[in-house]
């Protein structure tokens, strides 16, 4: 149990965490402009004809009917979601992390860090998922609401960790951000596509990838009242790996508490 | 924990022989500093409580080279409690390094170092974090245990005061200038009154009347105890100092 004084510091490091996102502009404008201008363009291009997709079951897999615009809103609500928690992630732990090695060498604990960071990070995750959830649920009618709230809350934490993970490691704020590009694009927002996956020759290499379980889980329970404990197991792990990822990261940067020779801005 | 050294140790004497006898004594032999969450409390007992004649930072034949290049030459280097040492060297002379040496954050190729844990660092380059505002920082430095002791109010108070930074409490740091900017650095260092202070150009953008209230807080700092190591090119007011190192083709020079 900490201490008092360590449960203020890491209170004010939670506190400070949550002001550095709500004083990001450009992180306030991308999390309303990029769910708007996507999810738009769905409704705007998308057609009521049927397509038959595949839905992962584990052992089986259930083929369903939905139409193109049904199959276009989960889709690009996952892969938004993604982007945008790995974008977060990104500027909690990349922006000014110097400034928090200096603060280990003052006596801030980089497990306390770490935590205070992580609930911060998790509070914006949880309401880009209940956004997704309650935005999906009014232009769509969904099966289990709550199941898809929690497939979206997995997306965003395991690309949340990913952002927080190459933020952590990479010098560079404009590297870091076409590493997210890169795998969200490849991942979330194409490879993972139901359309895409269901005609796929090798689904086998997708299976892997770690929006897969996820956006399996947000597609079962969105159109099915099946449960899916295949796809939530999957998707724990990929969590749950991705985050001890991120802690692992943020103590090898902290290590020492220098490992760049001293210098606090890097 | 600082080692008792012999009582008659003084500056004069042979730094190496405390050296030697330091690392005899010391239960732990790390070159590098344990991080602030591992010191122990109470390492020292106060600022004031240091006692003349225990070196806070020692360093003792110190070589470093980054790559082929030797940066550090068999450097010996010690600060006194209520001492105030200047270091001076031309540009890219090993200055910067020799303190990196001594506060653990990079490692000698040869030679050995030993410093007070509870050291106040004012670094060269600009790190707060540009999101917050001043005070802000200040509660979270501020709150930053060492050595578990609480922060002391009204010393921050008096240092926020004599520094001229109350108009800018409420302002966010990006938004500083040079002078100011420097001056939340120096506040940093001294927040905690820390029985050892290590300043890198920590003057830089002040004007001549902060350059003499600099003067006033060190002096006050020594005053109750605490030894000074400052780097600097320009050290106009020499009595200011007791002891000026001189680091040219990586020696030190008294």
């Amino acid at each position: 149990m900490p201490e008092h004084g360590q449960r203020r510091t890491g209170w004010l490091v939670f506190r400070l965490s949550a002001l550095e996102l709500w004083r990001n502009p450009l992180g306030l404008v991308l999390l309303a402009v990029i769910p708007a201008v996507f999810i738009g363009m769905i409704l705007w291009t998308a057609s009521e004809n049927s397509i038959p997709l595949k839905v992962f079951f584990g052992d089986e897999t259930v083929q369903v009917l939905l139409t193109q615009r049904q199959v276009g809103l989960v889709f690009v609500s996952a892969a938004v979601s993604g982007f945008l928690a790995a974008y977060y992630a990104l500027i909690l732990f990349h922006n000014d992390f110097g400034y928090f090695r200096f603060c280990v060498f003052m006596g801030l604990s980089p497990t306390l860090f770490t935590a205070a960071r992580f609930v911060a990070f998790l509070g914006v995750t949880a309401l880009l998922a209940v956004a997704t959830t309650f935005g999906l649920g009014r232009v769509t009618p969904l099966e289990q609401p709550f199941t898809v709230f929690a497939g979206f809350l997995l997306i965003t934490v395991i690309y949340g960790a990913y952002g927080g993970i190459v933020g952590v490691l990479s010098r560079s704020f404009m590297p870091a951000l076409l590493l997210i590009v890169l795998l969200a694009d490849l991942d979330a927002a194409w490879l993972q596509n139901p359309v895409y996956y269901s005609a796929a020759q090798q689904s086998q290499i997708i299976h892997w990838l770690p929006a897969f379980y996820p956006c399996q889980m947000v597609f079962s329970a969105a159109f099915t009242a099946r449960s899916n404990g295949a796809a939530l197991g999957g998707a724990l792990v990929w969590a749950v790996a991705t985050v001890v990822l991120l802690i692992v990261a943020v103590h090898w940067r902290m290590r020492g508490p220098l490992s760049a020779g001293g210098r606090f801005d890097q | 924990m600082l080692v008792e050294t012999p009582a008659a140790f003084n500056k004069d004497r042979d730094i190496a022989r405390s050296v030697e006898y330091v690392s005899k004594t010391m239960t732990d032999q790390r070159n590098l500093i344990p991080s602030a969450a591992e010191r122990p409390p109470g390492s020292l007992s106060a600022p004031g409580g240091a006692e003349a004649g225990r070196p806070l930072c020692i360093g003792a034949g110190v070589e470093f080279s980054y790559g082929k290049h030797r940066v550090l030459d068999g450097c010996d280097l010690s600060v006194s409690p209520r001492q105030v040492v200047g270091l001076t060297g031309e540009n890219g002379s090993g200055k910067s390094t020799l303190i990196k040496c001594l506060l653990g954050f990079i490692r000698p190729t040869a030679g050995q170092v030993r410093c007070e844990p509870r050291v106040g660092y004012c670094p060269q380059e600009n790190y707060l974090h540009r999101s917050y505002a001043v005070a802000e920082h200040l509660e979270l430095v501020g709150s930053l245990n060492r050595g578990g002791e609480p922060l002391d109010a009204a010393w921050l108070s008096h240092c926020v005061a004599t520094l001229k930074l109350e108009p800018y409490l409420s302002y966010p740091i990006r938004k500083l200038s040079g002078g100011t900017y420097q001056k939340v650095k120096l506040l940093t260092a001294i927040v905690h009154r820390p029985p050892l202070l290590v300043l890198d150009e920590p003057t830089d953008g002040f004007d001549w009347t902060m350059y003499l209230v600099f003067w006033d807080l060190i002096a006050e700092l020594v005053g109750r105890g605490t030894g000074v190591l400052m780097i600097s090119h320009l050290l106009h007011d020499r009595d200011r100092f007791d002891r000026i190192y001189d680091l040219h083709d990586g020696r030190l020079c008294a």
